[in-house]
């Protein structure tokens, strides 16, 4: 859904932090439509200085607005560990078991989303999902940078059964040296790469043909055609592929393009346990990756099979 | 001959068939003989170096393989078990969330189920190992010595592993529940693999095995695992078994042991460098290259040597052979009473330089071409030399008309220089535009300084090729006056450079006798681009820290002032 009308209300608002635009525009405007009591905001230590303006007129517009803001919580690219317990034990504190929660996953690294799933796929806590997309054309030349070492997140492994060959099943995005990186790293026996349908950012000449031909020369590689904007058909797109690969594969799952892809791999990390979720961290951003605030696409993940 | 299969692909080694591993797998690397002794031996060593299939070589399955196809009896006084690290088992990560005690019960365990199954996998590998008599007390020792439960009514082998891998879930599964106080049964060395070993030797035609555990990317153990894997190599007694591991150089290897201690060097492992560096035409790793070509030449039947395959540009040739007459001519001049050597000498060190040197200054770049060429190219790793090879073979395949029938005798020169004229350029374009989205670590700022410090030991080597200096085509080079302190940043960026393979090292003599020093190899596959002869010469070329540093970060030209300011020097091989 496109239209933040649509949006249900909800008690607390789950979001992380950003110097881009559309985190203060999109906060705003959630808190607005869904009428919070609380938000719960956390930030990322190393770009503390960058997301300093916004997080203190967001301070000010909740005070205006009567939303409880606790003090911001830390986190840290450089400390998963840590990140994890802040973000576990957090979460865990100030939320109300079963209580509905909107979970603004805009500019939200896929590792903090992750973990906030299944902390509140723990709570049983139903879910709404809020991402917000930059104005037309509002993308910069590049997101990130200087990739740090893959990681599967901790309680999101699955079962990996002994003797059995990898299968890398990845979410694809503009960048094809990252997915690369993960096929280096995990040295998979078989590749299924998700990628894009249409045309929308150029999409055929930098994305599709790029991967073609980086990946033609690689024995066991398969493309998988998805849409990455469409949550229900993301999931069942991956569930169908992934699901016959576990007869024989250790799977392991991770996500590089759009947002909404992410949280759709999560739920088939929840439909098929066993397979394991895997961050491709990067250690530098574009500060002026994204510019401006447009449509939003929300929906709902009901909680119902805890992970 | 068949051209439809291209012999130079070179996919991970553990993506071979062991018929690919026994046909391409060069016996008598100069290290093979320690990877299949009784001792602890580390093998260190970048990406492509071929470690993995120095283990795949060297495991059972391909043993027994190879010892059939020669109709032999394989030989079991050797039992090498190869030990794949990397999978999702071992990148779990829950144990940091544990407490010390639980972390290192856990990481243990998981990592002596998948050395005992590999165990037992390997001992079934050879035909009729073990009689059925023997199975069934096997079987019963092993339930009571491991204190397992063997499903009835199925192989051993396969009870094993299920029972290995019902133990590994349970674990997992109380892992991904949040358990962390883990109160079920794991296996440690002594109960697992000892325990195993022990069994393993009541089968008559183990009683005298010994068992070589071939640990592959070792790095990705976690430290507790590591550490334990330490305190095994620590044991004095090698005659039941012994560690061969494997793992990158980028990590510096981690030496302590569960208890607190360390191993050493030479006392409790060996160690051997899998980087070796190319020196010079009859080399160790110019033979091997000429031998690992000639397996896949061989293998598509190509009857035809690497020289015949690869053969050089016959203009190049011609031209160096005229720059030899001119080499001789000179050193005749300068030497005129001088002694043969004095004459061999200076026509070696001179007449590729002359060749480069006289070239006009409008000419295109070199005509590139030849085997030797590309073993030099390779900068003496094995996936280096195998990639040029590849996509010379692919581009010849495309430009031949009929393709089904095509028959490929050797790659025409001018294929050869398209090809690794392409392949240099896009190394620097990767230097430049995607260091930084692939490499670990990297941040924009060192991949400019990587870049920049790469551009810089061109110019300065071109600068050296095209002078009438005493080492003119020196391609390698040491650092002087180096501080870690004060030279920090530039230590990172060749620690990147390093990572990402832009450049290797390896210890050799200094000038200084006893002393050994880091000599810095530039990957060879740099310099057609620019112009250089990617042969180099026995000579390395030292230079200044501070030069250096300014030259990664400030893009500030290293100063040559001929053989007066950057001490040309021969120097000794170490190997």
């Amino acid at each position: 859904m496109n239209q933040t009308s649509s949006l249900r209300h909800t008690d607390v608002i789950i979001t992380v932090a950003s110097w881009e635009e559309r985190f203060l525009m999109g906060t705003k405007r959630l808190i607005d439509t869904v009428r919070p009591s609380r938000l719960l905001m956390f930030y990322y230590k190393e770009y503390a200085e960058w997301s300093k303006d916004y997080r203190e007129q967001l301070a000010s517009f909740c005070n205006d607005a009567n939303v409880t803001l606790k003090p911001p919580v830390p986190l840290s690219f450089g400390s998963p560990l840590d990140s994890w317990k802040a973000l576990v034990e957090y979460s865990k504190k100030s939320i109300v078991s079963k209580e509905p929660i909107t979970l603004d996953i805009t500019t939200m690294p896929r590792e903090a989303m992750w973990t906030i799933c299944y902390v509140l796929g723990q709570m049983q806590a139903p879910l709404q999902y809020v991402y917000h997309k930059p104005q037309r054309n509002g993308y910069g030349d590049w997101l990130s940078r200087d990739p740090g070492q893959p990681r599967i997140l901790y309680r999101l492994a699955g079962i990996q059964h002994l003797g059995r060959e990898t299968a890398l099943v990845v979410q694809t995005g503009y960048d094809v040296e990252r997915v690369k990186q993960l096929v280096r790293y995990y040295e998979p026996e078989k590749v299924l790469l998700g990628l894009q349908t249409g045309d929308q950012f150029d999409n055929v000449r930098q994305n599709r043909e790029k991967y073609k031909s980086a990946f033609n020369t690689h024995r066991n590689v398969e493309i998988l055609d998805v849409d990455g904007y469409e949550l229900d058909g993301i999931q069942d797109a991956f569930v169908k592929s992934t699901e016959p690969l576990l007869e024989h594969h250790n799977v392991i799952l991770s996500s590089l393009g759009p947002k909404i892809g992410g949280l759709a791999l999560f739920r088939v990390k929840q439909r098929l346990p066993d397979v394991a979720l895997s961050y491709a961290p990067s250690n530098e951003f574009n500060q002026v990756y994204s510019s401006g605030i447009g449509d939003c696409i929300h929906g709902v993940l009901a909680n119902d099979a805890e992970t | 001959m068949t051209a439809k299969r291209n012999p130079f692909e070179y996919e991970q080694a553990t993506k071979l068939t062991p018929a690919e591993v026994r046909n391409y797998y060069i016996e008598d690397f100069n290290y093979a003989r320690f990877v299949s002794s009784r001792r602890n031996v580390f093998l260190v060593g970048e990406r492509g170096t071929g470690k993995t299939m120095t283990f795949l070589y060297y495991s059972m399955p391909t043993q027994v393989a190879k010892a059939t196809e020669s109709q032999k009896t394989p030989d079991l006084s050797l039992i090498s078990v190869y030990v794949p690290c990397n999978n999702p088992l071992t990148h779990r990560r829950e144990y940091e969330l544990l407490d010390p005690l639980n972390a290192s019960l856990v990481s243990e365990h998981f990592m002596v189920i998948s050395i005992m199954r590999e165990a037992l996998a390997a001992v079934y590998s050879v035909p009729n190992i073990i009689n059925d008599d023997e199975e069934t007390a096997l079987r019963t020792e092993i339930e009571y010595a491991l204190s397992l439960t063997l499903p009835k009514g199925i192989g051993l082998q396969r009870a094993f592993d299920l029972a290995l891998d019902k133990s590994s879930v349970n674990v997992q599964d109380l892992l991904n529940r949040d358990e962390d106080d883990i109160r079920i049964s794991l296996f440690s060395f002594n109960s697992g693999i000892r325990a195993l070993l022990a069994c393993l030797r009541q089968v008559s035609q183990l009683r005298d095995s010994h068992f070589s555990f071939m640990i592959d990317d070792a790095q990705l153990y976690n430290l507790y695992q590591i550490r334990a894997l330490n305190s095994w190599i620590a044991y004095r007694d090698n005659a039941l078994f012994s560690f061969k591991v494997a793992r990158t150089r980028a990590d510096d290897t981690p030496l302590h042991t569960s208890s607190g201690g360390s191993i050493l060097e030479g006392h409790d492992f060996t160690q051997i460098d899998m980087e070796q560096p190319y020196q010079k035409g009859t080399s160790a790793f110019w033979k091997l290259a000429k031998r690992i070509v000639q397996s896949r030449l061989d293998a598509i039947n190509a009857n035809a040597t690497p020289s015949d395959f690869f053969p050089e540009n016959p203009t190049f040739t011609e031209a160096l052979r005229v720059a030899a007459s001119k080499a001789k001519a000179e050193a005749r001049a300068k030497y005129p009473n001088g002694t043969s050597k004095q004459i061999a000498d200076y026509i070696y060190k001179y007449t590729r330089a002359i060749y480069f040197r006289e070239r006009s200054a409008r000419a295109n770049l070199p005509p590139y071409s030849g085997f030797t060429l590309l073993a030099h190219l390779s900068t003496g790793v094995i996936r280096n030399l195998l990639n040029p090879c590849y996509y010379m073979y692919d581009r010849h395949l495309s430009n031949l008309q009929d393709k089904n029938h095509a028959l490929v005798s050797h790659i025409p020169p001018s294929t050869q220089t398209e090809v690794i004229l392409e392949l240099s350029k896009e190394k620097w374009e990767w230097v430049q535009n995607d260091m930084v989205n692939r490499i670990e670590g990297c941040s924009g700022e060192l991949a400019k300084s990587v870049y920049q410090l790469l551009d810089n030991l061109a110019i300065l080597f071109r600068k050296r090729l095209l002078s009438k200096i005493s080492e003119p085509r020196a391609v390698e080079f040491t650092i002087s006056g180096l501080d870690d302190t004060k030279h920090a940043t530039l230590l990172e960026v060749l620690q990147i450079a390093r990572k990402a393979q832009l450049v290797y090292t390896y210890r050799s003599s200094a000038k200084d006798q006893g002393k050994r020093e880091t000599y810095y190899m530039p990957n060879r596959m740099l310099w057609p681009e620019r112009g250089l002869d990617p042969e180099g010469q026995h000579a390395r070329v030292s230079l200044t820290a501070d030069n250096l540093q300014k030259a990664a970060l400030n893009n500030i030209e290293i100063t040559f002032t001929g053989d007066k300011t950057d001490e040309p020097d021969l120097f000794t091989p170490a190997h």
